[in-house]
């Protein structure tokens, strides 16, 4: 697999952690992940954002779940996934990614 | 010998352990174990040149009978079942020249403008042909394309897809358990135990048509409700995918064809002609890439090698609960139980399968009990064949129950995930469970009738 180069930033309200995230993003020309994407994917999928979050950044249920061929039936892994491939374009599928905190 | 049976037996509840957890690839998993029983259970513990051999199996595949042999020749049901290997390979290279063609879709389509896209009678297609295509080719494409098929006529007509892909799902496995080569477990039974397409069909199969009629009655009746959308207003049909627009190339689709309907001709009249699945595999295979030879990079990529792999892997453990007897102990095990009550022994094996299946991956499943019922068939009255209908039909069955119990549903659920459409547990066990029980039910009163 290629290297991967992920930034991660916290944040304090009123830090502009935000807008930093944004800024390096498009300096190093890397992908931001920040909590809009999910506002983003519900609306794509038409889901309810709730029922997404619930399954956000979680790990899968190892026994109440499989693994087939690159298909997974937990939903956790099913939004992880969701929320990469709205960020990356196939074109730029080994580009390095930069998920924020904010 | 005990030695060499715990060690069996703890790299068997490893392997399977592994299995279940998930953390590693499965051909890696069973791959390592195989080779962790052919050196410290048949090697160290066992110091047997001749176990090893027999569990690897490979001479079997230059004998004449593997290739070319009477429909009831039985082949050596211990080690790796190469007949096995070499026939999925063989359907696996035919489906991927059938899916690039664009087969798949065009089918799907094609029946969806057939019923002019009303909602239920499309459920009800949608049904018979997942069963239907189940029977000759591996339930995880056929649910792949109906699924996403499903899922954008969903989109398009307005209703949820939900109840469909699961009705889909239970049909593909029902439909695989109706012949020897649409599902895994039964191409081991069958290549193991000697049986021939035809065999399944008049017994597996009989049962499967009339568990289909009342499948189809049942989810009819629970979702109907759910799927009457349309409240009777005029579907626009022009405005669907037309069916023409899948098909990639026209000649590729009419040899895809012509391949397909071959090999089913092939498997029905292979009694009859004498050719084993392991030659017909091969020469569907050779065919395929003789058509496609401007493809082959494609098409070969996309074969599933990792189940191959995994398969050789499983078949050298399982193995090696053969040679130190471990299968015969639970064989002697189930008939002490039963106490000789034929009836009370096919009931055992038929829920302990499909309870089992409903969690568990249905082929290690199987793969374990073919010696287990081998010797109850050689030690009690019980034929085996009886016994045999009854381990095909209760594991392939016993894995709709849930959504891991089955690779169809695994695939069916994560599609409707990706779409919007997560099922959750409850949700898919509420209608799949008591199908699943109800099918298992009827298929253990008619093999009683039948056969006992």
């Amino acid at each position: 697999m290629e290297k991967q180069l992920i930034i991660s930033i916290g944040r304090e309200y009123g830090s502009a952690g935000h807008e930093i995230a944004e800024k390096v993003a498009k300096d190093l020309n890397l992908p931001l992940y920040d909590r809009h994407l999910l506002d983003k994917l519900a609306e794509e999928k038409g889901m309810n954002l709730k029922n997404i979050e619930k399954y956000d950044e979680k790990p899968r249920n190892l026994f109440l779940s499989r693994n087939v061929n690159g298909f997974s039936n937990s939903f956790a892994d099913t939004v992880a996934e969701m929320q990469f491939k709205l960020n990356d374009p196939p074109k730029m599928v080994h580009r390095s990614t930069i998920p924020s905190t904010c | 010998m005990l030695v060499a049976q715990i060690f069996a037996v703890i790299i068997f509840v490893a392997m399977f352990t592994m299995i279940v957890l998930d953390k590693y690839e499965k051909q890696y998993v069973t791959l390592g174990c195989g080779l962790l029983t052919l050196i410290i259970v048949f090697g160290i513990c066992m110091q047997s040149m001749s176990a090893i051999l027999e569990t690897l199996n490979i001479r079997s595949i230059f004998t004449l009978p593997f290739w070319y042999a009477g429909a009831s020749a039985e082949e050596s049901s211990s080690g790796i079942n190469w007949s096995t290997i070499i026939f999925l390979a063989g359907m696996m290279i035919m489906v991927e020249g059938m899916a690039k063609a664009g087969f798949f879709r065009w089918l799907c389509m094609k029946l969806a403008k057939a019923v002019n896209y009303k909602p239920l009678p499309l459920f009800i297609v949608f049904m018979l042909m997942a069963a239907f295509l189940s029977m000759f080719i591996d339930s995880i494409t056929v649910i792949l394309f109906l699924a996403a098929v499903t899922v954008e006529l969903a989109q398009l007509l307005k209703f949820n897809p939900i109840p469909m892909i699961i009705s889909e799902v239970f049909c593909a496995n029902l439909g695989g358990s109706a012949t020897m080569c649409g599902d895994p477990p039964n191409i081991i039974i069958g290549t193991s135990l000697g049986y021939s397409f035809s065999d399944f069909v008049k017994n597996t199969g009989l049962i499967a048509v009339i568990a289909l009629v009342l499948t189809i009655i049942y989810f009819f009746i629970v979702y109907h409700k759910q799927l009457n959308t349309t409240n009777g207003a005029a579907i626009d049909i022009s405005s669907m995918p037309d069916p023409n627009e899948a098909i990639t190339s026209k000649k590729d689709f009419a040899v895809s064809c012509v391949i397909f309907g071959l090999a089913v001709i092939l498997l029905i009249t292979h009694a009859t002609t004498g050719l084993t699945v392991a030659f017909i595999g091969t020469f569907i295979a050779i065919i395929t890439v003789i058509a496609n030879h401007k493809d082959l990079k494609i098409i070969f990529s996309k074969v599933d090698y990792k189940t191959l792999l995994f398969f050789i892997g499983l078949f050298i453990v399982v193995g090696g609960l053969e040679q130190t007897g471990i299968l015969e102990i639970i064989a002697g095990f189930i008939a002490k139980i039963s106490g000789g009550n034929i009836k009370l022994m096919i009931a055992i094996v038929i829920w302990v399968s499909a309870i089992a299946s409903a969690f568990i991956d249905n082929i290690p499943f199987a793969a374990t009990m073919i010696p287990v019922i081998k010797s109850l068939a050689a030690t009690q009255v019980v034929d085996l064949e009886t016994i045999a209908w009854a381990l095909s039909m209760s594991t392939d069955i016993g894995g709709s129950a849930t959504p891991i119990g089955a690779s169809a549903n695994v695939v069916g659920t994560s599609v409707a995930a990706k779409s919007g459409h997560p099922i959750s547990w409850a949700e898919y066990c509420k209608t799949a469970a008591p199908a699943t029980i109800l099918v298992v039910l009827i298929s253990m009163i008619i093999i009683f009738i039948r056969y006992c």
